[in-house]
Parts: C-alpha cells; structure tokens; sequence
C-alpha cells in the first residue's frame, strides 16, 4: 500500500520527486518482456535550470548582438530576442503538417530569423554554434536518472532519446556528449527530423516501426504529462512520469508567462 | 477638409502600416515553407488585393517571394457549388452555418448564376412554396438538392459540372506542387474547409489577415489556418490587433475591388477553367483608385521606396494597431466619418446592401437608436452616432466592461497554456 502511494503520479506531481518514479522505472526495466527504453531529452535526461525558455532566449539574443557581424549592422539584442520570438511561431505555422500536427525546424527558424534581421544566410552556422554553446551550459544530467539507465542498458535493455524539439538529432548527439553521456547518443529521435511529434503519439509509431519492438515492449520516461504520460500509454507502451518539482514548474511557468506577455502579446507578435 | 481625403488618411496612418506588416510576416512565412513544393494562391477578391500589396511590398523591400504567388479565383459560392459533390457533409455544414437563420428560397436564389433573366424565375417557380419558406438547416437543404423538380435537375447537373470546373482549375493553379498556401483577408476560413475537403491530395493552409473561431466548435481546418495580424476567438482588449473583429468591415472594405464575386465556372476556348469575372481587366479593376481606404493603404507604402528594417515594421505595427484599437472602441465623431466603409452586402450569392452605422436624426426615438446600436456593424461606430452626447460615455462604459472580462479570462487562458 505504502509503496502504491510513493509511487503514485500523484505523489510526483505533488512533490516533484524522483523517487517514486525511477523505482517504477526499475520494475519496469526488469521485466523480461522489455526490450526496448525511450528517454525524453530535455529536463528528463539532461535537466535546464530555472530560466524559462524566453529569459535563455532574451540571454541568447544578449550573446549573439557582441557578434562581429551584429555589431557591424547594428542589430541590437531586442532585435535579436524580437526576431526569434516572432520567427518561432510562424516556422512552427508555416512547417508541413505530417498527420495533423507541425513541428519547425531549427535551420528554418535561422533562415528567417536572419532574413528578419537583414543578416546574411552564412551566419546561419554561427547563431547555431552559439545557441548550442548557451544551451550546454545551462544544462546538467540528471545522475539519477543517468544510473538507472546505465545499469539497465547493461541488463541488455536498448535505450533510445525521443525529444519532441526544433533542434536536430546531431545537435542533440552534441549535448549528449557535452555532458559526458556518449552511450545515450547511439539512438536520437527528433520531432523536426520526422515531422510528428510524442505529443500527438505518432512519433512512438515511428519509434517501434524503426526499432522494430512493439508497443507493449517499450518503456518511456519523460517530464511532459502529455507527451511523456498519456501519449505513449495511449499507444500501449508502460510510460513513468518524471516531473520536475512543483515549485521550479511554478516558478519556471510564471516567469515565462510574464515575460511573454511582455515580448509578444504586447508586441503583438 | 472632404470626408474621402479624412478616410485616406486614416488609412494611410493606421491600416497602411498594419498591412505592411501583414505582408512582412506572410514572407517570413512563405520563407519557412518548401518552396518546391508549395505555391500561394491568392482567392478572390480581397485576396487580389492583398496580393497587389505584397507585391508593392517585395519591390519595396527589394526582396523576391520565396513561393510562386497567383491569384486564385474563388469565393464561398463558388467553392460551395465546386467542392459539393466531392465533399457534401463539409459543404453542408458550411451553407447551413452561413444561411443560419434565413430560408431555402434565400438559398435557392442565390444558388442561380446572376444575369440569367426569365430562367431564374422559371427554376425558382418550380420548387414548392412550402420548401422555400423552411429555414435553412441540414435536412432542408438536403431536400432542395433531392428536389424532384426542375430546379432540382438542374441544380444537380449544375453542381456536378462545377465540381469538374474547380477540379480542373485547382490542378491548374497548383501544377506539381502538393501544398497550398491559401491567403484571404479572412477570417473564419469556411472556403478552405470546403476545399481542403474536395481535394484532400493537396496540403491546404490558410494564411489569413485575420482568423477567427466565432462558433468556438471545432473544425479540421482550423489545425491548418493562421491570422499573421490575429489569431483569437474573440475580441480581446489586451491583444489590439483583435479590435478588427468589433469591425471586420474596416479591413474587409478596403480589400474588395470593384468586382462582382465568383458566382460560377465554365470552359474557356482554349480548355482553361474560367470564371464570370472578367479576367483581361483583372489587374486594372484591382489596383483601380477611388477606394479612399485602398488609397490611404497604397500611399503608405508608397511613402518607403527604400527597404525597411523589421524591427521598424513592428513598431509601426504596434503603435497603429493601439490607434485603431481606440478608434474602434472609443470613436470620436470625427473618426466615425473617417471610419465609416460604405454599404456592405451580404455575399454568397444574396441581393442587398446593409449600412455600416446609420445616420441618425432628432426625430429617432430612443427606441429606435437602441435598436440601431443593437443590429448595427460597428456598435460603437452607431453608439456615438446616435447619442451624440453621451455616446462617448456609453463607449467607455462598454469598454470596461469588455477589459473586465478580458482580465476575468486571463487566469483561464494561464491554466489552459
């Protein structure tokens, strides 16, 4: 009964501890019936700090405006920040819907984020190479997490990382092995790669398709309640809720409201 | 100072720069699409304009469209009469929506091309009386496309070869390309439902002015339709782009050209699909001075012959949508004149015209100016015109009405995100 109730997903959300949820996470992984372990990415495998994705965005945007090129034209950061938030939103609008849904990619939202600046195309590479750069450092493995895994891929249990994200597989490889976790890199799924998301379930498909494994044989782990917990469930596949603590989603959730009021409702972005 | 010079200038103070951005995002997002594989048509009418826009706008930023743009000759009528055979439940549900409220004899008249004299009124004499007086709904108008009748045989045969007209002329527009861009003005996206639905092999995204859900129901096209100035189910004072949806009008009006609407299709000497509309004088009837609106819109972007820096753009943006925001909401007589568009007609087929705000004189009762307000297209526009002392008053009493609720939602809106 005790146990029922420390790992109950009422409990994580709750408390925002781990604990409940990475022994259910070993159970899981113990069952012989498991051949294969799908890891959500960001604040799942590698966690990002407090800062909201609009303040990492607002920092970036700080970092790219000493550019040489950026300074040469005289792009200000609220340009920069401007242009990244408006550009976002219409790359995820204007991406080809696969099976209703869209996901935008990162070299799209470059290209036009450097067209709305008037920069030139080439530097495409450059605001890419500093946003991983900013990205890296904000970012810490989650040990725990990282543990279990190792000592489950070493019971034979694959593992592959499933993100829902902009960013592609190869930059994701590179935050993986910026932290230390090249075993993790060998299988990466990407949203922008496939056009389908976790979200809407059918990036699963793709997943058990690819790794030829079916559905009651997968066991994913991940942070988004929807994606991470109730799509994949949907789909047939053990899923573990990994939230993160209720006072950093509290926290994180309204500064990131605040700020886009600021930055695109009252911009009218 | 003459009322249509006023309204050129409010247009090219406050619209001019909101339509330049409207024009900077659609090529931002034509950039973020594949451009082998997608085109933008751009539908009729206020498309046309649109289009003419953005073209001024790619010369002025010195820039080229990322897709092929064409203008695309359609309207509600004709997508309706094209897509019903393909896509009948879709069509349905869309003339049911739009004719909410009138009869079938409303609907059968305006299903008849115009200019076609006595047999119109042989068609429509055919049908029995008791049909035509039923409210339009789904099962009325299932039993007016049954009809046994002659307008009923002819309305089949006319439905079937419009379906084949606007399929062909769809596959001519779109060549190879899979995706469709669809750009209108707006707003609620009921052409590119019926169409999505009759021709599911072709990507359809709507990139709209203005989009909006009014009926708060969902609908599969709204997954792939987008507003670049507003995107919002309701008006909403905090987002001021959204005061467009307390007077459509003011962004429909300067839109339109003098062009009657794509009523039906047929078969041109060399095979082409064609429409009613005359199609040598297309451009010039398009780009035609005398809308005051179109003017103002046309002289702001006339004013910047050298390439404009984004950032410009939305603040410009930002600063016209507020202007207009309060000149919707809290219209001073003076902006009344400037804002008032002329007589507004129905569309889809039906006879009329109805007035924007009407003037009013001593005589009204007190009654009759409530009415007015009630039933006019712009309420505050009518407010202020109807009591002309405490107009402004009334407005800004409605106007904290409307901010309280918009405050009153905003914790939803949080928890929904």
């Amino acid at each position: 009964m005790l146990t029922r109730f420390t790992e109950s997903q009422l409990l994580h959300y709750a408390t925002g501890s781990n604990i409940g949820g990475l022994s259910a996470l070993r159970r899981l992984g113990y069952e012989p019936s498991r051949r294969l372990l799908t890891i959500d990415l960001f604040d799942t495998l590698l966690l990002r700090g407090v800062r909201p994705e609009t303040a990492r965005f607002q920092e970036l945007a700080d970092r790219l405006a000493s550019l040489t090129e950026c300074r040469a034209q005289n792009v200000s950061a609220t340009a920069i920040l401007e242009a990244r938030l408006q550009c976002s939103k219409l790359a995820y609008q204007a991406a080809t819907p696969v099976c209703s849904t869209r996901e935008a990619r990162i070299q799209d939202m470059l290209k036009m984020q450097l067209a709305w600046l008037a920069l030139h195309p080439d530097l495409r590479d450059d605001f890419l190479n500093h946003e991983l750069d900013f990205e890296s450092a904000r970012l810490r493995p989650n040990h725990p997490l990282v543990n279990l895994c190792r000592h489950l891929m070493h019971r034979g249990l694959r593992v592959a990382v499933v993100s829902d994200m902009y960013l592609d597989s190869s930059s994701l490889r590179r935050l993986l092995r910026h932290h230390g976790l090249d075993d993790f890199c060998q299988t990466v799924y990407v949203s922008s790669e496939f056009g389908v998301s976790k979200a809407s379930g059918h990036l699963f498909s793709l997943v058990a398709e690819r790794e030829a494994t079916p559905f009651p044989a997968i066991a994913h782990v991940g942070d988004n309640f929807r994606a991470d917990y109730i799509a994949p469930r949907r789909k047939g596949i053990k899923a573990v809720w990994l939230p993160r603590g209720i006072s950093w989603r509290l926290y994180n959730g309204l500064w990131n409201n605040a700020l886009r009021i600021m930055h695109v409702h009252l911009k009218g972005l | 100072m003459s009322e249509e010079v006023t309204r050129r200038q409010f247009a090219a103070e406050v619209l001019g720069p909101i339509f330049y951005a409207y024009c900077h995002r659609l090529w931002l997002f034509q950039m973020g699409t594949d451009s082998a594989t997608t085109v933008a048509l751009f539908a009729a009418r206020g498309g046309l304009r649109l289009l003419a826009l953005y073209d001024r706008f790619l010369a002025i930023q010195q820039v080229s469209s990322p897709v092929p743009c064409h203008r695309f000759m359609i309207s509600r009528l004709g997508a309706a009469k094209g897509c019903y055979c393909r896509a009948p439940e879709t069509v349905r549900q869309q003339v049911v929506r739009i004719f909410h409220s009138q009869t079938i004899g409303t609907l059968a008249s305006a299903l008849i091309p115009p200019d076609t004299g006595l047999q119109t009124q042989v068609k429509l004499g055919a049908l029995p009386e008791e049909l035509m007086r039923r409210p339009v709904s789904a099962a009325s108008f299932d039993s007016l496309v049954n009809s046994e009748s002659d307008y009923g045989l002819w309305l089949r045969e006319h439905l079937e070869e419009q379906g084949d007209l606007l399929r062909n002329y769809v596959c001519e527009m779109a060549g190879q390309r899979r995706r469709i861009l669809f750009c209108d003005t707006g707003l609620y996206g009921c052409t590119q439902a019926m169409l999505a639905a009759a021709n599911p092999e072709l990507v359809w995204t709507g990139v709209y002015f203005g989009k909006t859900n009014d009926t708060a129901e969902f609908a599969l096209h709204h997954l792939n339709a987008f507003g670049l100035v507003f995107d919002r189910d309701r008006p909403s004072l905090l987002v001021p782009a959204t005061a467009f949806l307390r007077y459509w009008h003011i962004c429909e009006m300067p839109m339109e050209p003098p062009l009657a609407s794509v009523a039906y299709y047929h078969r041109g000497n060399e095979g082409q699909t064609l429409c009613n509309l005359e199609a040598a004088s297309l451009k010039v009837m398009v780009e035609k001075p005398g809308n005051p609106f179109f003017d103002g819109i046309c002289d702001f972007f006339d004013a910047h012959a050298e390439p404009r820096p984004a950032a410009d753009i939305n603040r410009d943006f930002r600063l016209a949508t507020r202007q207009l925001q309060r000149r919707i909401y809290l219209p001073s007589r003076g902006d009344v004149r400037a804002m008032t568009v002329g007589n507004r007609c129905p569309d889809f087929g039906r006879q009329g015209e109805v007035p924007v705000v009407v003037p009013v004189s001593s005589g009204t009762t007190a009654v009759r100016k409530v009415l007015l307000v009630r039933d006019a297209l712009w309420q505050e526009g009518q407010t202020r015109l109807a009591f002309p002392v405490f107009g402004g008053l009334l407005n800004a009493v409605r106007c904290c009405l409307h901010l309280a609720a918009d405050v009153a939602r905003l914790p939803l809106a949080v928890i929904g995100r």
